[in-house]
């Protein structure tokens, strides 16, 4: 052994139930204490991966490495180092939260009384309520409290705020970020953007079964455009700026135009605006959810593309 | 007001769409019982011989074991109502028993999963889903007597007495759906609406049995659904009068249902949730703690009912003898269990014992059924994603099974043999055989839970057929002879290689060939549960 390995490494992983394809060849690494955002809509096979992850089902082609290990065959060893919130929270009926709490974190090797009474009294959760009569939000509490109150390395969360409301989420992002700081690794499936964008350094986003984009925000920013907008000093003809490499859906009124640009252009464009004398410039990065949509529009398109290629 | 019942006709037809296999098993299971059982004792008696009628008529009057379970036979005791004695009250017990299933499976369990949220912010009024589970469970009753009472009056039976049968089994099919319907409102979960349910049932029938066996205990009897019946007497003074009884109590349960469905929220129960503890206990700290949390309950159900049983098997032994004091009767009997039968109390508990491990064999599969059960509610992932091995997680919830087979068994050998050792003066010799004798099954009911252990390895699409399988080796047991079936069909049923004990010989090939078939079953559905994807 030489480097520790990182904490998750996926590659090729595949994975069919039945006619159904649930995984195609995903990629999906994890650095040893960054917080990384698993994005993908419904059914793209986040959950599964997950559960490839935990050694619960197990994948049919390609590799998936849990602190370097196989997580099929050597579950319950790997599973003292990392804690899980599944993505639907069931409680034992009959068990009160507290109950569960403890069970979940005796099983994974025992609990930290202090840190456990901190979460409950920063969720608001009461533990003596049987499991039956929690809401969707209190049975979602419970699953974070038992694995936020381990001191695991590595925390597997799948969509870990559905359910909850906005103050406690911010409670968890709180929490999320003092893990972050104690060096800690979460991986993050979630469907709330603006949630990745703040906490997470690194993200994949997986569409059908495959790994569509991977990196850290900035390096997945200057994969897409920005959006410019200028109201300039003297109206450039179209044909001055729709002529600059870089430049995609100009619009031009007279002196204002708008325009989106390659990341990689930006510095160009901006000179050519520059040489028409730029009296207001708002320039945006792509937000999260953009990138998300673009991801999907492309992708969709390749494979649409892909297809009338084959065709004769 | 009327917008209450809204919805009514579409559930009712979308519970019978959901229980199109289940209501016709239970209807024709019924009905196959009472015709059948009623035409094998007529055939008994061909020249209606009036003599041998009412000697056998005294010798089930008088005796005690018999009063106690199926109720004293009506008077006048004739033929017919000697044909109906054991399927009046015993059948009864199977058709409440119906009653309460599908009552609380249409009300309580579609409300504590949630689908009634569903339902409700529908155009369904608050309280159709109550009264289509019972217009349900009451419309399987009806066709149950109709179809009782055709096959009766096809036997030539006395149509007076046939009517007051069906009539007898409607009532009590009536007060057994208001009772459940009451106990729906009363708690938030399925399963304490089956625990009230089946309770009042259980309490109902030993209020009857102390009644009808305990000398001046007569009144008890009337205090009990199960009493009302026989009190009705069918076939005897068929005295309708009685039934005003069950059908008053009916009216005032169904209305006591209705208000109290007013009264309570959604998903709620009157009695209220109470709070557990903020911590878990020491014991509640791995997976066996865990399984042995969610299983305690039932086995302390199965404790009691397995004691209740002994008692009453331990309290019958004794009479045994004298019920069948009939020479040509006793000479039948060893010829059928084989020639080195000492005596017909051992030959009595002997049977009785190995009926008993059928339903423990039950015990032992619902519990290995936990597994399955644990999965599919999503319990299972959380502890896997843990320190627990997929060995342990299994090996936790078989133990119980395994161990608590065999605790019921010690139980009921441990009754019925300080029971008989107090009755013969023998403590010392009655108790160790009896056990001994109890637990003789015990490879057999391991065989079941082995192979419910196998399907849930290897299959677990396929789990229920653990209960095909038990429902095959009871019929084939008790029917197999009967009914002609192959021997190799026979010998299927691990039942079948059970030495008779009390009393026989033990050879111990066959229990070695049952332990390591059980063995064999459980290592391959353990490694097929390794080999398999969770969830």
């Amino acid at each position: 052994m030489g480097s520790p390995a990182h904490p998750i490494e996926i590659e090729g992983l595949r994975k069919r139930f039945g006619a159904t394809i649930a995984l195609d060849g995903l990629d999906l690494t994890v650095r040893q204490g960054e917080v990384h955002g698993f994005l993908g809509p419904n059914g793209s096979g986040k959950s599964t991966t997950i559960r490839i992850l935990l050694g619960l089902l197990r994948g049919d082609g390609g590799v998936a490495r849990l602190f370097g290990g196989d997580p099929w065959a050597r579950a319950e060893t790997l599973h003292r180092r990392l804690a899980y919130v599944p993505g639907e929270v069931t409680l034992w009926p009959n068990l009160t939260g507290g109950e569960v709490i403890d069970l979940l974190a005796r099983l994974r090797g025992g609990v930290n009384p202090t840190t456990r009474a901190r979460l409950l009294d920063r969720f608001e959760l009461d533990p003596t309520k049987k499991g039956r009569s929690y809401s969707k939000g209190n049975r979602q509490k419970v699953a974070l409290v038992a694995a936020l109150a381990s001191d695991a390395e590595l925390l597997i969360l799948d969509e870990p705020t559905s359910g909850l409301d906005p103050l406690m989420e911010r409670v968890f992002q709180q929490c999320i970020e003092e893990i972050r700081d104690q060096g800690r690794t979460v991986l993050l499936s979630s469907h709330i953007l603006s949630e990745v964008e703040q906490l997470c350094d690194r993200v994949s986003i997986i569409r059908a079964g495959r790994t569509v984009r991977s990196g850290s925000l900035d390096e997945l920013r200057e994969l897409t455009r920005t959006s410019v907008q200028a109201v300039l000093e003297r109206a450039p003809s179209p044909a001055e700026l729709d002529g600059v490499t870089g430049v995609h859906e100009l619009r031009a009124e007279g002196t204002r135009v708008a325009m989106t640009v390659d990341a990689a252009h930006l510095g160009s464009v901006l000179a050519v605006l520059g040489s028409h004398g730029i009296r207001s410039l708002t320039s945006q990065p792509p937000s999260l959810e953009e990138l998300f949509v673009h991801s999907y529009d492309r992708a969709g398109r390749t494979g649409h593309d892909a297809r009338h290629e084959v065709a004769p | 007001m009327s917008g209450s019942w809204t919805g009514t006709g579409s559930l009712l037809r979308l519970a019978l769409r959901r229980d199109r296999i289940l209501l016709p098993s239970i209807v024709g299971g019924l009905a196959l019982l009472v015709i059948a059982s009623a035409q094998a004792t007529i055939a008994l008696y061909p020249d209606t011989d009036p003599q041998r009628l009412a000697r056998d008529v005294a010798g089930v009057a008088g005796n005690p074991a018999f009063l106690a379970m199926y109720g004293p036979l009506a008077d006048p005791p004739t033929l017919d109502a000697f044909a109906v004695f054991k399927t009046v009250v015993m059948g009864g017990v199977f058709l409440a028993i119906a009653v309460v299933a599908i009552v609380r499976r249409h009300t309580r369990t579609e409300e504590e999963e949630g689908r009634f949220e569903l339902l409700g912010a529908g155009v369904v009024g608050r309280r159709a889903p109550l009264l289509a589970a019972c217009l349900m469970a009451m419309g399987m009753v009806a066709v149950t007597c109709l179809i009782c009472a055709a096959g009766l009056a096809g036997l030539g039976m006395d149509p007076t007495g046939t009517l007051a049968f069906a009539l007898d089994w409607a009532a009590l099919g009536l007060v057994m759906t208001a009772v459940t319907a009451v106990a729906a409102q009363l708690t938030a979960t399925a399963r304490g609406c089956t625990t009230i349910a089946l309770g009042v049932l259980g309490v109902s029938f030993g209020l009857r049995a102390a009644g009808d066996a305990v000398e001046g205990a007569g009144a008890l009897s009337w205090l009990s659904p199960l009493g009302w019946m026989l009190k009705v007497q069918p076939y005897g003074q068929n005295r309708f009068w009685v039934l005003a009884i069950p059908v008053t109590v009916a009216v005032v349960l169904f209305a006591v249902a209705a208000r109290l469905l007013e009264r309570r929220d959604l998903g709620a129960g009157l009695v209220a949730e109470r709070p557990g503890p903020a911590a878990a206990g020491r014991w509640l700290g791995s997976a066996l703690g865990l399984a042995w949390r969610l299983q305690r309950g039932s086995l302390l159900v199965w404790t009691v009912a397995l004691l209740l049983v002994g008692v009453l098997i331990g309290s019958l032994a004794g009479s045994v003898a004298s019920m069948l004091d009939d020479p040509a009767t006793q000479d039948l009997l060893r010829r059928m269990s084989g020639s080195e039968v000492p005596d017909l109390t051992s030959l009595f508990l002997a049977a009785e014992f190995t009926f008993i491990s059928l339903a423990v064999a039950g015990y032992g599969i619902a519990a290995t059924l936990r597994l399955r059960g644990e999965e599919r509610d999503l319990h299972t992932e959380p502890v896997l994603a843990t320190a627990t091995s997929r060995w342990i997680f299994l090996g936790s919830h078989l133990l119980i099974a395994l161990l608590g087979s065999t605790w019921l068994l010690l139980v009921l050998g441990a009754v019925v043999g300080t029971m008989r050792g107090l009755a013969t003066g023998d403590l010392a010799g009655q108790l160790p055989t009896l056990i001994g004798a109890a637990l003789a099954p015990l490879p057999a009911v391991w065989v079941c839970v082995g192979l419910t252990t196998l399907i849930f390895g290897l299959v677990p699409r396929w789990t229920s057929g653990a209960w095909i399988l038990l429902v095959l080796f009871l019929v084939v047991g008790e029917f197999g002879s009967l009914l002609g079936l192959p021997a190799w069909l026979q010998e299927v049923s691990p039942f079948a290689h059970l030495p008779s004990l009390p009393g026989g010989s033990v050879t111990a090939l066959p229990l070695i060939a049952l332990a390591a078939a059980a063995t064999v079953a459980v290592s391959t559905g353990s490694g097929g549960f390794r080999r398999r994807d969770v969830g």
